[in-house]
C-alpha cells in the first residue's frame, strides 16, 4: 500500500479527545439556542470558541515526535514544510469547522445578513489565536497555550487591565484614533475583535492577519529544521 | 555495488557525549545490514540518523532515493500514538482492520501485539517493496512470541529478492544471523568490526556462532577497556 500523506496520518494521530468533540457539540448547541432567542448578539459564542480554539489548536509537537511518534510522517525524504503546514491545519481544524458552523447558524437565524463570525475582524482573531496557539504549543505538549492564555486573560481581567484594552480598541472608533494601540490591545486580547465590532478595525484586522501569518511560518519553519532524538516516555 | 544508504564519517554530539564518531557505511541494494552493539554503543542514533530525524553533527548521508515514503523507520512498541485506536492505526498504513482488535486504543494492547502491529504497518510500507526503498528496523524482534519472530524473520527475508534494503539493530544474535547478509559491530559510536555470513558459509561456520564469536570479542575488548 502506499503511503497515506501527511494529512491523513495527523488526522489520524491528533484526532481530538472525546471531550474536546463534546466541548464544540454544547457550543454549537449554545449558538443554536442563542439564534432562536436572541439573534442579533452571538458575540459570547464567538469569544467561547476563541478561547477553545486556544486549547484545540494546541496540539503539541516535540513531546510526541521525541516520543516516536511522527517519525512514519518525518522520515526522510518527507518535505517537512508540507508536514509542518499539515500539522498546522489538522490542528486548526476542529476549531475552524465549529466557527463556521456557529456562523452558519447565525446567518439562518438573522435570515441573510452576513453573520459576526464572517466579517475581516472575526475571521482574522480566529486565524490570529489558532496560529499562535498553534505555534507556541509545539515545544510543549497538548492544550499547553490555551492554559497560558487562560491564565494571562485571568490575570489581566484581576488586574482591570481587560477594561483598559477595550477601551484603547473601543477608542480607536473615533476621528483621530490610535490604531496600533488598538491593534496592540487585540495582539493581546484577540477577543476584542468580535466584542467590539463598531471600531474601525480594517487595519488592525489586516496586521493581526499578517501577525499569524508570520507566526504560523515560523512554526513550519520550526518543525521543517526540528531535530528528533528518541526519548523513552518512560 | 550501488548503496540505498551512503554514510561517510557520520558523528553525533549530545551536549558533550560522543553518539557516534565517525561512522561510514554503505547498505547496498537488497542488502539486509545487521547493527550489533552493547546498549549505548550508539545503534539508535545511527538509525534515527539513516531515517533523516537526526542531522549528524558531522559527516555526510547520501540514499538514492528521494521518493516519499522510500525510508521507512519502527522505532519500536513504545514508538505508537497510545490514545489512538489500534484498527484506526492499521486502516491509515494497512488499508485494513483487524475484528479481534475492535475500538480498543494502541495503548490497552499487550507490548508484543503492539510491536506485531506496529511492525505490520512498517513493513506494509514497502509492500511494493520497491528497488532502492530501505527498511529501518530498531529492536523488532523485543516482546515477539516465537510465532510473531518467525513472522518478522520471513518477511525480512522476503524483501531482500524484490529490490529492498533493511539495517536492523537488535541484541537478538540468532534471529539477526538467520536473515542477515553481513552485521556490523558497533562500540562507543564507533564500528569496531564487521562480519559477513558469506564468509561463515564458505568457513563451513554456523552463521550463529560466528555472530557470538565477534560479539565475544566485543565484549572482551570492552572489559579490557573498563579495567
Amino acid at each position: 500500500m502506499t503511503q497515506p500523506g501527511p494529512l491523513k496520518i495527523f488526522a489520524t494521530i491528533l484526532r481530538p479527545p472525546p471531550a474536546m468533540i463534546a466541548a464544540h457539540a454544547v457550543v454549537l448547541v449554545w449558538a443554536g439556542y442563542l439564534g432562536w432567542l436572541a439573534p442579533g448578539d452571538m458575540r459570547a459564542v464567538y469569544v467561547v470558541l476563541l478561547l477553545g480554539q486556544s486549547f484545540s489548536a494546541a496540539t503539541g509537537f516535540t513531546v510526541r515526535a521525541r516520543r516516536g511518534h511522527f517519525d512514519q510522517v518525518l522520515a526522510a525524504p518527507a518535505c517537512r514544510m508540507v508536514v509542518g503546514l499539515a500539522h498546522a491545519l489538522v490542528s486548526i481544524t476542529i476549531g475552524v469547522l465549529t466557527w463556521l458552523l456557529v456562523a452558519a447558524i447565525e446567518a439562518l437565524a438573522n435570515r441573510g445578513h452576513v453573520p459576526l463570525g464572517l466579517t475581516l475582524p472575526a475571521v482574522s482573531a480566529l486565524l490570529y489565536m489558532s496560529a499562535v496557539a498553534w505555534a507556541s504549543a509545539l515545544p510543549f505538549a497538548r492544550y499547553s497555550s490555551g492554559v497560558v492564555w487562560l491564565i494571562l486573560a485571568i490575570v489581566l481581567a484581576g488586574a482591570g487591565k481587560l477594561l483598559a484594552l477595550r477601551q484603547a480598541y473601543a477608542a480607536a472608533a473615533e476621528p483621530g484614533g490610535d490604531v496600533w494601540r488598538a491593534t496592540g490591545a487585540a495582539l493581546v486580547f484577540p477577543p476584542l475583535m468580535v466584542t467590539e465590532p463598531s471600531a474601525p478595525i480594517a487595519i488592525s484586522a489586516l496586521l493581526l492577519l499578517g501577525v499569524a501569518v508570520v507566526v504560523a511560518g515560523i512554526g513550519v519553519l520550526a518543525i521543517e529544521s526540528f531535530d528528533v532524538p528518541l526519548v523513552d516516555p518512560s | 555495488m550501488t548503496s540505498v544508504c551512503t554514510l561517510t564519517n557520520i558523528s553525533r554530539r549530545y551536549g558533550r557525549h560522543w553518539a557516534l564518531r565517525g561512522v561510514s557505511l554503505a547498505v547496498g541494494a537488497s542488502e539486509i545490514v545487521g547493527l550489533v552493539g552493547p546498549n549505548g554503543a550508539g545503534k539508535t542514533s545511527l538509525l534515527r540518523i539513516m531515517a533523516g530525524l537526526l542531522q549528524p553533527t558531522d559527516g555526510d548521508v547520501r540514499r538514492q532515493s528521494s521518493e516519499p515514503g522510500s525510508v521507512t523507520y519502527f522505532a519500536g512498541e513504545r514508538a505508537l500514538p497510545p490514545h489512538v485506536p489500534a484498527n484506526a492505526w492499521l486502516r491509515l498504513w494497512v488499508g485494513r482492520s483487524r475484528p479481534d482488535l475492535g475500538r480498543r486504543q494502541i495503548a490497552t494492547l499487550s507490548r508484543g501485539m503492539r510491536q506485531q502491529l506496529g511492525l505490520e504497518t512498517t513493513l506494509s510500507q514497502c509492500s511494493d517493496r520497491r528497488r532502492w526503498s530501505l527498511v529501518l528496523l530498531d529492536e523488532p524482534w523485543e516482546g515477539l512470541d516465537p510465532d510473531a519472530a518467525r513472522w518478522l524473520s520471513s518477511q525480512l527475508r522476503e524483501i531482500r529478492p524484490q529490490g529492498a534494503s533493511a539495517v536492523v539493530s537488535s541484541h537478538r544474535i540468532h534471529d539477526l544471523a538467520g536473515v542477515c547478509d553481513r552485521c556490523v559491530f558497533l562500540k562507543q559510536g564507533s564500528v569496531v568490526d564487521e562480519v559477513r555470513m558469506s564468509t561463515s558459509m564458505a568457513a563451513g561456520v554456523d552463521r550463529s556462532t560466528m555472530l557470538f564469536e565477534a560479539f565475544d570479542r566485543l565484549s572482551r575488548a570492552e572489559k579490557g577497556t573498563d579495567r
